[in-house]
Formats: C-alpha cells, structure tokens, sequence
C-alpha cells in the first residue's frame, strides 16, 4: 500500500494505490490520519490507485471525515474505481464523507 | 599439566541459549499468516490430510485424505507428498519427491498454509493458551447460532465461516410472536476479538429484544434504537452493517430495513431475483432514521442473506469478484434447503483463488413454504 502526500494551498493532497484491505489499512492509517486530523487540513483523497476497499478503510475514512468536521474542516474522496465506487454506495458513505468524481469536484467540495 | 579455568557466564548468554536449546521442530498451521496450531515434527511420520485419522486434519475440499507426511530424518526434516490430487507446493513450487523443509520455509496444501518453525516448549505452550482461549471465545460465537430449522412454514439453512478465529459476523433468527418471524445479519467492521466482542453485544440485544420502546416487527424501529445504542464514538469507533427482516405470517408479506448492508436475494419461483435494501448508512456512523420497506412472498420462494464476505473475494487470475457474479450462483431447486448454504460455500471457494477466503463468509438461507 502506497501513500503520496503533497500539500497545494492549504489543502492536503493525499493518494493511495493498493489494496485497502485489513494489512493495508494497517500500512496507512496512522500516518493518514496524522497527516490530516492532528493540523485540521482540508484533505482530497485520490482513490484512482485503489484497487479495493474493505470495512477497515471505511472505518478509517468515517474516523478521519468525522475527527474533521468536528474542527470544521472537510475529508473528500474522489475517482474511485466502479468497484470500489460499489462498496461506497453499498453503506452509502456518501452520507458521511463526500465522494467526488475527479480532482476538480473534490476541490469544489472541500472548498464549497 | 591439567589447567584449571573457571568460566563465568552471564545472564544474558544464559537467556540467549536457553531457547535453542529447548527448541524443538514444528509444523505451523497458519491463518491469515496468524500461527493457529502446531505440531511436533519427530522421527515418526507427521501426516497431513483431510480424514479424521490424520496427525494434522485439514477440513478443505482441496486437501486429500492423506496428503502429504513430514518427518525428522538425519537431522533434517523431511517432507513428502503423498500422491495428493491437487499437490503439496513447497515456497511456491509443487513436490515431485522428497524434499528437504528448511527453517520458515511454506507448503500450500489445498487452501492452507503450513510453516516449519524452530519454537522452544515455553514458547508453544503460551501460544496454545492463547489459541485455547480464542477457541472458547469462538465456541460461545457459535453457541449463540441457531440451529438450522427443517420443517414448518419458515425453514432455513446457514453457513459460518470465519477468516480468523473470531469474526464481526453474526446472525439469527426467530419468532417474535405467534405471526412473525424475524431474521437478520450484522457485520462488524474487521475481525478478531474486538469485532466478536460487538458483533456479540449486538446479536444478544437483539436475542434478547433489550431495544426499550422498539417494536421488533418493525425494522425500522430496530436500525433507529440499534443507530441510537451504539454510536462509533462510545464503541471504539466500530461500526456495523445489518439487514433485518420480518416475516408475516398471516398475509406472506417480508418487511425489511439495511444498514450499510448488502442486499438480501428473494427468489420467488418463476420470478428474476429481488434485491432487497434500503440505501442507508451503517449503524453508529451519523443520526438517521431507516426506513422500512415490504414486499410480497410467494409460496416456494428461497431469500439469501449475507455478509459481504461471501462476494468480495479474489479469483485466481487476481481478478475481483462482485455481487452479481455471487447471485449467479444462487437459486435453489426442489422442496428443500438442507445443504443449500454449504452448496453456495463451497460454489464460492471454487472461484476464489487458493487459500481461506478474503473476508468472513456468513450466510442465511431461508425458504418460505
């Protein structure tokens, strides 16, 4: 499991590629949720890398999204893969983090 | 001339001997890459296969009734396939003959994994209590599944099999009076002891109807009071997915409500399957209120319901499997469903690449007569 981090105008960038499975989640999640939570940044997460996500991941994206909003800040998942798009609509995580197309939504969103 | 020497050992060369030389050979069954039992390879055979006779017994369908043997042999340990169907892989490549097993080194037999480790007796011994232990923790899991029903009006079929020894799944069902049946199944997120320890809270409140002001024929009601008891934040941030529904028996109409939970299969004879959900969040993730949603049962008609273990898996060829390739594999024929839950498991690991499934495999057959 990879992650790449950049941060662009106050809003910290993050892709991951691999499988979000439970070793992977395990692989990312401290340093995930470091990189956002503890600053409160605005974060768009690039999921075009990602080739499956398991409960584990969702946990970790509801914990992050919601450590956020609690500083008023916003976590926005964009293009993910139709399969793991499947999974987001199947415990309709949209209702609790954003889930954007592309790059340019996810932007709108977090800025929105 | 005889020379006196006197040698002063240390405490810490004392503890760094202490282990190899109590260290013995064994032969580790691996889940998960989790060591689960292990077994003292000595100069006599240690026979690996899938009979009840067996050393070391395999339940898999891959596995032979006697597949491979492992041994001690001038000093080496030995390992030999013994005319397996399917093969014994050492480190990725299958036995022709024997073959010497170094230390850490694999074999793949069937769906599982075997190690052969150095262990010293302490060592072992702590390991076995702590599987000991798991294993009562499982039994009590499995204790609190009802037993599969084989006659009267609502009859029902399952199968559990968890990836580790502990597991977010669970499920049950019963009547909630004279008219109706209720059935239902909760997926915590992750596995292990914290994800059994919830699911088990969640199944036991639910057992027990311990919802205050919730009317249980109402699921709903149920996912509102469940949403309400058991928010991520006061729960280590677990979350978990359920369907629930409820049988009338008086008009055949099945109410139902889903939680972040995959969709139940109605099969109603001469009909294409249903998929039965509501689009909502997992329960304790946000405020929400569920809604329910009914539909009419016919006579003969089979429901599935199941945790998403049971179509997340990875085929051979490394490709993902989905939910409409899992539903092509449902559908029961004839009067009866005994053995339909076991069918559609082992339909399922025959797709799936070799090795124990990616994810708990839960499922709930229920047949409508």
């Amino acid at each position: 499991m990879e992650m790449h981090v950049k941060d662009v105008d106050g809003v910290v960038q993050i892709a991951l590629v691999g499988r979000l499975d439970s070793p992977g989640v395990d692989q990312v999640e401290t340093k995930f949720t470091a990189r956002l939570v503890p600053a409160g940044a605005n974060g768009v997460v690039d999921l075009s890398g990602v080739e499956f996500v398991g409960s584990l991941a969702i946990r970790m994206f509801i914990s992050v999204g919601r450590a956020l909003a609690r500083k008023q800040k916003k976590l926005v998942l964009y293009a993910p893969r139709p399969l793991v798009n499947q999974v987001f609509e199947s415990v309709s995580l949209n209702t609790i983090v954003p889930v954007a197309a592309d790059y340019a939504a996810a932007l709108a969103a977090v800025r929105g | 001339m005889a020379r006196e020497q006197t040698v002063l050992e240390t405490p810490a060369r004392f503890a760094a001997a202490t282990p190899d030389q109590d260290a013995r050979s064994y032969l580790v069954v691996l889940e998960r890459g989790e060591p689960v039992a292990h077994f003292p390879i000595g100069p006599e055979p240690l026979t690996v296969g899938r009979d009840e006779g067996r050393d070391v017994i395999l339940e898999d369908v891959q596995v032979s009734r006697l597949h491979l043997k492992v041994h001690l042999a001038a000093g080496h340990v030995m390992v030999e396939d013994l005319g397996s169907a399917n093969g014994t892989y050492l480190d990725g490549k299958r036995l022709s003959g024997p073959a010497v097993l170094e230390e850490g080194q694999f074999l793949r037999v069937g769906r599982h994994l075997l190690k052969y480790e150095r262990r010293s007796q302490r060592e072992v011994e702590r390991d076995d209590d702590l599987h000991r232990d798991l294993d009562k923790a499982r039994n009590y899991v499995q204790a609190l599944l009802p037993a599969p029903v084989t006659s009267g009006r609502v009859c029902t079929d399952w199968v559990y099999r968890p990836t580790t020894q502990l597991s977010g799944d669970a499920f049950s069902y019963g009547r909630i009076d004279d008219a109706h049946v209720a059935a239902y199944v909760v997926d915590v997120a992750g596995h292990g002891v914290g994800a059994a320890m919830h699911s088990v809270s969640v199944l036991n409140v639910l057992r027990q109807r311990a919802l205050p002001g919730t009317d249980f024929r109402d699921p709903a009601q149920v996912l509102d009071s469940l949403n309400a008891m058991f928010p991520m934040d006061a729960h280590d941030g677990m979350y978990f997915t359920i369907w629930y529904g409820v049988y009338s028996l008086a008009d055949r109409q099945l109410a139902y409500a889903s939680a972040g939970h995959p969709p139940a299969i109605l099969f109603a004879p001469g009909q294409p399957p249903a998929r039965l959900r509501t689009q909502a969040p997992m329960i304790g993730a946000l405020e929400f209120h569920y809604a329910t949603r009914r539909v009419g049962v016919d006579p003969g008609a089979v429901l599935y319901v199941f945790s998403d273990g049971v179509y997340e898996i990875t085929g051979p060829d490394g490709a993902a499997g989905g939910l409409e390739d899992f539903v092509a594999l449902l559908g029961v024929a004839g009067a009866g469903i005994h053995g339909e839950a076991e069918r559609v498991y082992r339909a399922v690991c025959a797709r799936a690449k070799p090795g124990p499934l990616d994810d708990d495999f839960s499922l709930l057959v229920v047949r409508f007569e």
